[in-house]
C-alpha cells in the first residue's frame, strides 16, 4: 500500500472526512467519562482541596498547546522542504486549535492561581513563556492572513513556526531551569506524586483534548483544501459540491 | 465552561467554513464554464 498516495490533496480529503467522526466521538466518550472521573470520582487534594479539579482542563490545554505548536512546525518543516501543499494545509489548520488551547491554558491558570497563589498572574517562566506561545500562534495567524500568495504565505509562516518552536522546551523546562511560582510536573515517568484515581481522570482528559484537537484539525484542512485547490477537477466531481450546483 | 464555550465555538466556526468554502467551489466550477461558454461566444 502507498501511503503517499495521502500527500495529494485528492486523496487525502476523503479519508480526512472519515477520520473527522472516529476521533470526534472517541473524543466524547473520553471527555464525559474523564469528567465524571475528574469532578465526582477523584478525591480531593489534601492543601487544595476541591479547587485543584481545574487539574482536568489546565494539564491537558496546556500540554496541548505545546504538543500542537511542535506539530504545526513540523508539517510547516516538511512543506519548506519537500514543498507540499497538503503539508502546509495542515500546518495552517493546526495554528487556530493551537492558539485557543493555549488561551485556554493561561485563562484556567488563572483561576487556579488567584486560590492557589493568591494572584491571577505572575510574570514567572513558565506563565510568560506560555503567552510567548500564544503571541506565536496569533502572529503566525495574523502573518498568514497579511500576505495574499498561498505559497508566499506558507513559507513566511513556516520560518515563524519554526524559529518559535524553541520557545516549547523552554516552557517545558522552565519550572526545572529557574525558580519559578508555577509547580513542577504533575505526571512524570517513574515517580508517581499524584493519586491513580487523579491520573485516570487526567489521562483521559488529555486523550479526549487530543482527539478533539484532532478531529477539529482534520474538519479545518477539509475547508482548507477546498478553498486553495478550488479550481480542481476532483472537486467538481464530489457530491458534496455537486449537490450545491 | 469557558473551555466548553470556545470549543463549540470553533466547531460552529470551522463548519461554517467548510460549508462556504463548498459553496465557493460550486460556483467557481459554474464560473469556469460561464466564462467557457463566453471564450467560445467571442470566437
Amino acid at each position: 500500500m502507498n501511503s503517499f498516495k495521502y500527500a495529494s490533496p485528492a486523496q487525502f480529503y476523503p479519508l480526512a472526512g472519515k477520520l473527522v467522526s472516529v476521533f470526534a466521538v472517541l473524543a466524547t466518550v473520553l471527555l464525559i467519562i474523564g469528567l465524571i472521573v475528574g469532578l465526582y470520582l477523584a478525591p480531593i487534594d489534601v492543601t487544595q482541596k476541591d479547587s485543584y479539579r481545574i487539574i482536568y482542563v489546565h494539564v491537558p490545554a496546556a500540554w496541548m498547546s505545546m504538543f500542537l505548536y511542535v506539530v504545526m512546525a513540523f508539517w510547516y518543516a516538511i512543506a519548506l522542504g519537500a514543498n507540499t501543499r497538503l503539508s502546509a494545509m495542515m500546518a495552517q489548520s493546526i495554528a487556530p486549535t493551537g492558539a485557543l488551547m493555549t488561551a485556554l491554558a493561561l485563562w484556567t491558570g488563572s483561576f487556579w492561581g488567584k486560590p492557589t497563589w493568591g494572584t491571577y498572574w505572575e510574570w514567572d517562566a513558565r506563565m510568560t513563556s506560555e503567552l510567548v506561545l500564544l503571541f506565536l500562534y496569533l502572529g503566525v495567524i495574523a502573518l498568514r492572513s497579511a500576505i495574499d500568495d498561498p505559497r508566499r504565505a506558507d513559507k513566511a509562516c513556516g520560518v515563524l513556526a519554526i524559529v518559535g518552536v524553541v520557545n516549547v522546551p523552554i516552557i517545558y523546562m522552565s519550572v526545572q531551569w529557574w525558580n519559578t511560582l508555577h509547580q513542577g510536573a504533575t505526571i512524570s515517568v517513574g515517580e508517581r506524586t499524584i493519586d491513580s484515581m487523579m491520573l485516570t481522570g487526567l489521562l483521559m482528559m488529555i486523550f479526549a483534548f487530543w482527539f478533539y484537537s484532532i478531529a477539529i484539525t482534520l474538519m479545518r484542512v477539509r475547508a482548507i483544501i477546498l478553498e486553495r485547490e478550488a479550481g480542481a477537477n476532483w472537486i467538481s466531481e464530489l457530491s458534496e459540491v455537486k449537490g450545491q450546483r | 465552561m469557558m473551555g466548553a464555550f470556545l470549543c463549540i465555538v470553533e466547531v460552529i466556526a470551522v463548519r461554517a467554513r467548510l460549508r462556504k468554502a463548498r459553496a465557493i467551489a460550486a460556483h467557481r466550477i459554474d464560473d469556469g464554464k460561464s466564462a467557457a461558454r463566453f471564450t467560445e461566444a467571442k470566437q
